[in-house]
C-alpha cells in the first residue's frame, strides 16, 4: 500500500511539472539526533545528502516531493549487556540509514527577491534501517514509518537561475513496524537550481 | 515568479558538486570494527535456583572437546590443539579457584563438573548467478564438470563452557546451571588468539552470577 502511494505520487509530481516553472536542490545534511534517535546514536550524524523538486502552482507556492539518505552511526565501544540471566558483552555498533520519501507543499515568500525564504511541509514515509552490531551478530530492524517534516530555509540567487539553499528542518519519525520513532534535526546547505 | 532560461543552467557545474556529495557520502561511509579483537563477543547464562556464592568443588577434564559434525557422540573423543586447549583450562581453572572453588578429580564426587568444548564455524559466499536475470533469461545455471566453489568467507570459533550439577540429576537428566561461550573470528597469531581467548574468558567469569 505504501509503495503504491509513494510510485502514484511521484507519479503525479512527474505528470505535472511538463510545461510550468520547476525548482531542485541538492543538499549536504548536517543531522542532530532527537528522542530515541538520541539514546542510540550520541554523535551528530556528518553524513546526509537530500534532494528536493518543487512544482510552481502559483507564483509562491509549489508542491513536489523530497527524498534523501542519512546515515547515524555511534561506537559504544567495550559494552556490557544483562537481561534476566543473560550477559552479553562486546563492542558495540549502531548504524541507521534513514531514506525519507515525502510529498512536500511549500511556500515560497518572496519568490523574485535573490534572498528567498520558504517554509514547507513534508509527509510521508522513511525507510529506516537499524543496526545494533556485536562482534559478528548484527540485530536488524527495518520499516516503513510515517514522517512529517517542517522546514524553513532560504533560497539566496548567486547566478541567473542557480543558488544556494540553507534550511533547517525537524524530521519526525513515528514508530512503526519494529523501529521506534526515530527523529531528528536536520540543517542542510546546497545547491538550488530552476528551469 | 522568475521565468529562467533553461539553456544558461550550468548542469555541469551542478552534476559536478552532486556527484561530489554523493563520493563524498559514500567515502565517509561509517567505520566498522579496525581490529579483529572487537569481533569478539562473551556471553554468559545461568540458573536462577542455583546458588553460585557457596563453595564448590569441581572438576575439569584433561582436555577441550572438539566439537565435530562429522563425528557422533558416540566415536571416540578429540580434542582441540594443546596450544588452545591448555589456555582454556588453565584460564577455567584460575577463575573457579579465584570464586573459591576447589579442583578435584572427577572420581572425587565434585560438586559440579566442567565441561569445555570448542568448534569452528565457517561462513561462505556463494556466487549466484540469479543476479544476471535481469540481463538474460533465468534459465538456472550449472557448471559442467566443475564448481566455481566460494568467492569470499570467513571463519570463527567458539569456546563453550557447561557447567553440571551432578547431584541436581532428574529423570536421568544432568542439570546445566552455568553456561558460558567466547566467539570471535579465526584470524590472527597464536599468541593474539590466545590473549583474546584469556580476556574474553576473564569476562564471562566477571559476568552474572560471578560479578
Amino acid at each position: 500500500m505504501r509503495k503504491t502511494v509513494i510510485t502514484v505520487s511521484l507519479l503525479l509530481c512527474f505528470a505535472v511539472s511538463v510545461s510550468a516553472q520547476n525548482k531542485f536542490s541538492v543538499t549536504y545534511n548536517l543531522a542532530f539526533p532527537s528522542g530515541n534517535t538520541s539514546d542510540l546514536f550520541e554523535s551528530t550524524s556528518w553524513r546526509g545528502v537530500n534532494f528536493d523538486y518543487h512544482h510552481f502552482l502559483s507564483d509562491e507556492f509549489a508542491i513536489g516531493f523530497s527524498t534523501g539518505w542519512q546515515i547515524f552511526s555511534d561506537e559504544l565501544g567495550f559494552v556490557t549487556e544483562t537481561s534476566g540471566t543473560e550477559t552479553l558483552s562486546g563492542f558495540r555498533y549502531n548504524y541507521l540509514n534513514s531514506y525519507p520519501i515525502l510529498l512536500t507543499g511549500s511556500y515560497f515568500f518572496n519568490p523574485d527577491n535573490q534572498f528567498s525564504p520558504y517554509a514547507s511541509i513534508g509527509l510521508g514515509f522513511v525507510y529506516n534501517e537499524l543496526n545494533e552490531d556485536i562482534g559478528i551478530l548484527t540485530f536488524e530492524k527495518t520499516g516503513w514509518p510515517f514522517s512529517v517534516r517542517p522546514e524553513i530555509g532560504i533560497d539566496y540567487e548567486l547566478v541567473y537561475n542557480l543558488g544556494l539553499r540553507a534550511s533547517f528542518k525537524y524530521n519526525y519519525v513515528a514508530s512503526g513496524d519494529e523501529l521506534p520513532s526515530l527523529p531528528y534535526f536536520a540543517f542542510n546547505i546546497g545547491l538550488v537550481w530552476t528551469n | 515568479m522568475k521565468h529562467f532560461n533553461t539553456s544558461n543552467t550550468p548542469i555541469r557545474l551542478i552534476g559536478i558538486i552532486s556527484m561530489a556529495f554523493l563520493i563524498t557520502l559514500m567515502g565517509c561511509y561509517p567505520d566498522e570494527p579496525e581490529y579483529v579483537e572487537e569481533y569478539d563477543i562473551a556471553y554468559s547464562n545461568y540458573s536462577p535456583d542455583f546458588s553460585f556464592s557457596d563453595s564448590y568443588t569441581y572438576s575439569l577434564p584433561a582436555g577441550v572437546l572438539a566439537i565435530d559434525d562429522n563425528r557422533d557422540p558416540e566415536d571416540p573423543p578429540e580434542f582441540i590443539d594443546d596450544v588452545f586447549g591448555n589456555t582454556i583450562l588453565e584460564r577455567i581453572r584460575e577463575n573457579l579457584n579465584a570464586e573459591g572453588w576447589t579442583e578435584v578429580s572427577e572420581d572425587a564426587n565434585p560438586d559440579l563438573i566442567i565441561l569445555p568444548s570448542a568448534f569452528e564455524t565457517e561462513f561462505l559466499y556463494f556466487y549466484n548467478p540469479d543476479y544476471w536475470c535481469w540481463y538474460y533469461s533465468c534459465w538456472g545455471w550449472w557448471y559442467p564438470g566443475y564448481f566455481p566453489g566460494y568467492v569470499s568467507g570467513f571463519k570463527t570459533g567458539t569456546v563453550f563452557i557447561q557447567m553440571a550439577d551432578p547431584n541436581g540429576v532428574e529423570n536421568d537428566d544432568v542439570p546445566v546451571v552455568w553456561v558460558g561461550a567466547l566467539n570471535g573470528l579465526l584470524q590472527g597469531s597464536n599468541n593474539n588468539t590466545i590473549g583474546r581467548i584469556e580476556r574474553n574468558l576473564d569476562q564471562v567469569f566477571s559476568q552474572p552470577p560471578f560479578d
